[in-house]
């Protein structure tokens, strides 16, 4: 499971507030810098589209290759990075 | 393709209504998720077959995902699209226990092939895998629940892989215990009825039938000491009185069955009820399980009879009876000449014996009886523990050591006076 990273259990742990979307899991330095130029420079914009599109995985996926273009390991960490904060938070 | 093209040309209100024209989850089209959304409308449009394997786990599409992430941009579409329908339903749930609930449904009518295999392929589970059970069992109930009808007793665990293959263990319940329960009691009860038959009212009769009764029980119980013991104490109780019998023995196999403490304690009861009672011939057949020795009888029968006259009839009977007189003999060699309750005596004798141990010649007479049972359980016991003790802490070779220490300091103090 990627959810075992130390990214991951920190990201988890408590309320995003207004980290940086380079403290979701599976989102570096260069997913960042595309997310931030796409406009999601925080992780709740992220958290933002991930329930726009309705907590679906594979449309958060493939808009995760899209607009930052992720691999497929990125987006799923990503995933369930925030899925696992929802059901802790939301 | 022209529907495709014209997707793209459409206003996110458009596409939205297109998504559920065509059956895809209500989802919010925005200049975000635009291109997501009409990824997957085109390949609900193109009606791409679905993936099962993609949508039965979650490791299995993400290694698609990156050979179509790899892929030209054209066969992406392509590679979507099975995510989408295959995913789309199970994909709404937020936990992940609801998807793998979910899954089996899809595969089963198109898998029904890994569930006959399940049948055929028995793989005999452990007692641990049953611990596992629990968890799969649940989730595969709706699927599972037809192949139980075909064998009750067998319990069943379904599990899936990442392969979609069903692995079963097959669980048996305890059915060999069934059988060893059931014949147990049966033989039980079955020999009873020739046990309950003899009386003691007279003696002839009575004595071939505690033989007859007593061998099958040998053969059959001659596994442990403490089925021994039960029987004994059934057969006495026969004796002592009857309208107690019909309860008792069946209270008493049942407890030989099961523990073994049962058929120690009530043995012991049972002895000393004897030694109370006035009835001889229970005690002979309380003594059976030491049957074996038998040559001895008649020198301590002679013994009693020097004593007590009045047994003569009783001698015919002696022969059945010689347990009894094991026990007594081990009584006469603790005690020599002391005169004990014997199973020969008749109640007259008894009535003699009773007398003399209202004298103080025949105190010794109960005391070596209590000292019979009493201090051979005591000493077994003790000794057991001191064995014990010496397996554990070695008390032998620190007692020697001890010793050694002792008579080492004393042959020093002895010679340094000398000196």
């Amino acid at each position: 499971m990627s959810g075992t990273t130390q990214k991951y259990k920190n990201f988890v742990a408590e309320p995003m507030g207004e980290k940086s979307v380079t403290e979701l899991a599976g989102i570096g330095e260069t997913l960042g810098g595309r997310l931030t130029e796409a406009g999601f420079d925080k992780a709740y914009t992220v958290l933002g589209q991930y329930l726009v599109l309705k907590k679906d995985e594979e449309l958060f996926k493939d808009w995760m290759k899209d607009v930052c273009h992720a691999s497929s390991k990125q987006a799923s960490d990503c995933y369930n990075c925030l899925n696992d904060w929802c059901e802790e938070f939301l | 393709m022209s529907d495709l093209s014209y997707l793209e040309t459409i206003s996110n209100k458009e596409l939205h209504a297109k998504c559920l024209e065509y059956g895809l989850p209500n989802i919010p089209v925005t200049d975000s998720s635009r291109k997501v959304i009409l990824r997957r409308l085109q390949s609900s449009i193109l009606g791409v077959p679905s993936k099962n394997a993609a949508a039965a786990t979650k490791k299995t599409p993400r290694r698609e995902t990156i050979h179509s992430s790899k892929a030209t941009p054209a066969a992406v579409i392509d590679t979507s699209v099975p995510r989408v329908a295959g995913k789309s339903p199970s994909r709404n749930n937020n936990n992940s226990r609801r998807t793998i609930g979910v899954t089996p449904r899809e595969y089963y009518p198109l898998d029904s092939s890994p569930v006959r295999t399940v049948q055929t392929t028995t793989t005999v589970s452990d007692v641990g895998s049953q611990s596992e059970d629990d968890d799969f069992y649940q989730v595969n109930s709706p699927s599972v629940k037809p192949q139980k009808r075909d064998d009750t007793r067998l319990r069943r665990s379904v599990s899936l892989t990442k392969s979609g293959v069903l692995t079963t263990s097959y669980t048996r319940e305890v059915e060999k215990p069934h059988y060893e329960e059931e014949e147990q009691p049966q033989s039980y009860t079955y020999q009873r009825p020739q046990v309950a038959a003899a009386p003691a009212r007279t003696l002839p009769i009575y004595e071939p039938r505690i033989e007859r009764s007593y061998r099958p029980d040998l053969s059959r119980q001659s596994l442990t000491q403490t089925q021994l013991n039960s029987t004994s104490y059934l057969e006495a109780s026969n004796e002592y009185n009857e309208p107690l019998m019909q309860q008792a023995p069946r209270n008493t196999f049942s407890g030989s069955a099961a523990p073994f403490n049962l058929g120690g304690t009530s043995s012991s009861a049972v002895r000393q009820r004897q030694t109370i009672g006035d009835s001889g011939f229970a005690r002979g057949r309380l003594l059976q399980p030491t049957y074996k020795v038998n040559s001895l009888y008649p020198q301590l029968n002679d013994f009693y009879d020097q004593h007590n006259n009045t047994v003569q009839p009783m001698d015919l009977d002696t022969d059945s009876e010689s347990e009894a007189e094991i026990q007594q003999r081990r009584q006469h060699q603790r005690s020599p000449g002391d005169s004990t309750d014997s199973p020969y005596l008749s109640h007259f004798s008894r009535q003699l014996d009773t007398r003399k141990r209202s004298s103080p010649l025949a105190r010794p007479q109960m005391r070596s009886t209590i000292q019979q049972e009493d201090p051979n359980a005591p000493m077994n016991q003790f000794r057991a523990l001191i064995t014990s003790l010496d397996r554990q802490y070695h008390l032998k070779f620190y007692f020697f050591l001890m010793l050694a220490v002792v008579l080492a300091t004393l042959i020093y103090v002895i010679v340094t006076p000398a000196v």
